[in-house]
């Protein structure tokens, strides 16, 4: 998180994180697509010839004015495909909360599981675990014929009982309410860590 | 720039006295060199301050910063996997008309400065880095950041950015299927 006084921003980094092909990018597009163009910058996507994404791709958006305050969300997502665990790395840095885009396709089960592992060892290494960190899962591709069911994605995955969400990205269906639970998750995070703070004091 | 994933919530704070030394020092920097635009950024692209040039038409520069500091900690990363004890010194693209250096300012921020291909990298890098012995005292002052974190996140704020995120993020569903 990044506090601007001077112009009143309040900068909040998301990552969407994820087995390769889970719909990341797709995620942002979306958004990209269906936000008021005042309210975003331009999307930056560093992709190989395939599509697949090879650094990150990234969208800053802004709400409105809150209490003279101006809150901007930087979306990043990572590159799913294991080859990039070091760019993950630095993507994931100052990273304030996580969407877990998790793929609904019954064979990706354990390329999910992997990459949820993954996620931990690198927030491990900054200190933080799965259990102390805001995120939320998005369980994406719900319109294949073969996906999984959600009670079994549920075990399977959602072992916090973090917020989750069913999308399918590409349609655009369940992605707002994904990105705003995140939001949500952060900004309540940060309050209960200074009312813990307040609590050490008092 | 942070080796870790982010202290989390209580991470940076620039008061406004930082910002208006900072700034001064960017407002200096482009006009001694005539540079088409000068960014401070933090490690993972964020803009603290920029000053940019005339003849620079656009305005919103988020995705150059997030570029320039992937860039950066993209050749971080390559110094490392080359054994290289120390981080690369600059980074340099270098255009037909236009070059992008970048520079580390602390472990945490570094300089992108977009300038003309008439001006000699020398320059650049002599004035960067005067620039750096400056912007480093500044950048280091620590403030006070829980206090700071209350006024901005009261829970009026978290209420409205409520509402707010409700009214912006939307695509005309209303279907949400979210369990928590
Ligand atoms: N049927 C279906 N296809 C989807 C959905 N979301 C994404 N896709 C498709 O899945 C493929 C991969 O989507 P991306 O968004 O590029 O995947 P990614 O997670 O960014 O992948 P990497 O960049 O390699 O990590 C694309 O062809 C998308 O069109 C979905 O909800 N349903
Ligand atoms: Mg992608």
């Amino acid at each position: 998180m990044f506090i601007h006084w001077a112009l009143k921003e309040i900068h909040l980094k998301i990552v969407y994180y994820g087995a390769g092909m889970s719909g990341k990018t797709e995620n942002l597009r979306y958004i990209h697509s269906r936000i008021d163009p005042a309210l975003k910058g331009d999307m930056v996507m560093l992709k190989t010839n395939e599509d697949r994404t090879i650094f990150f791709d990234f969208l800053q958006l802004e709400v409105g004015n809150i209490d003279g305050k101006k809150p901007k969300f930087n979306l990043y997502t990572v590159p799913g495909q294991i080859q990039y665990a070091q760019t993950r790395r630095v993507v994931l840095n100052g990273v304030d909360g996580i969407v877990f885009v998790a793929d609904s396709r019954k064979d990706m089960m354990d390329a999910n599981l992997e990459t949820l592992l993954d996620l931990e060892k690198h927030l491990i290494a900054g200190g933080k675990t799965l259990e102390n960190f805001p995120w939320v899962l998005q369980y994406n591709k719900r319109d294949v014929p073969d996906a999984e069911s959600i009670a079994e994605m549920e075990t399977k995955l959602n072992f916090f009982g973090v917020p989750s969400f069913e999308a399918i990205a590409t349609t655009g269906e369940g992605v707002f309410p994904t990105l705003k639970a995140v939001i949500k998750k952060v900004v309540g995070h940060v309050q209960s860590q200074l009312e813990g703070a307040q609590r050490m004091r008092a | 720039m942070n080796e870790n994933t982010g202290a989390g919530a209580l991470d940076t704070v620039l008061s406004k006295g930082q910002f208006d030394r900072i700034f001064s020092c960017l407002a200096d920097l482009a006009a001694k060199l005539r540079l088409m635009a000068v960014l401070l950024v933090d490690g993972s692209g964020r803009i603290l301050a920029q000053k940019i040039g005339d003849g620079w038409k656009d305005t919103r520069l988020e995705g150059l910063a997030a570029l320039a500091a992937g860039s950066y900690s993209a050749s971080n990363e390559i110094a490392r996997l080359l054994g290289e004890s120390a981080r690369f010194r600059m980074v340099l693209h270098e255009g037909e008309r236009r070059n992008l250096f970048v520079c580390s300012v602390t472990q945490d921020f570094h300089l992108a400065v977009v300038f003309e291909s008439g001006t000699a990298v020398g320059m650049i890098r002599l004035f960067t880095k005067r620039a750096v012995e400056q912007l480093v005292p500044v950048l280091s002052e620590r403030t006070a950041p829980e206090q700071d974190l209350g006024k901005m996140f009261d829970r009026n704020f978290e209420t409205l950015l409520g509402e707010e995120l409700d009214r912006s993020l939307t695509d005309g569903r209303s279907g949400n299927r979210g369990r928590s």
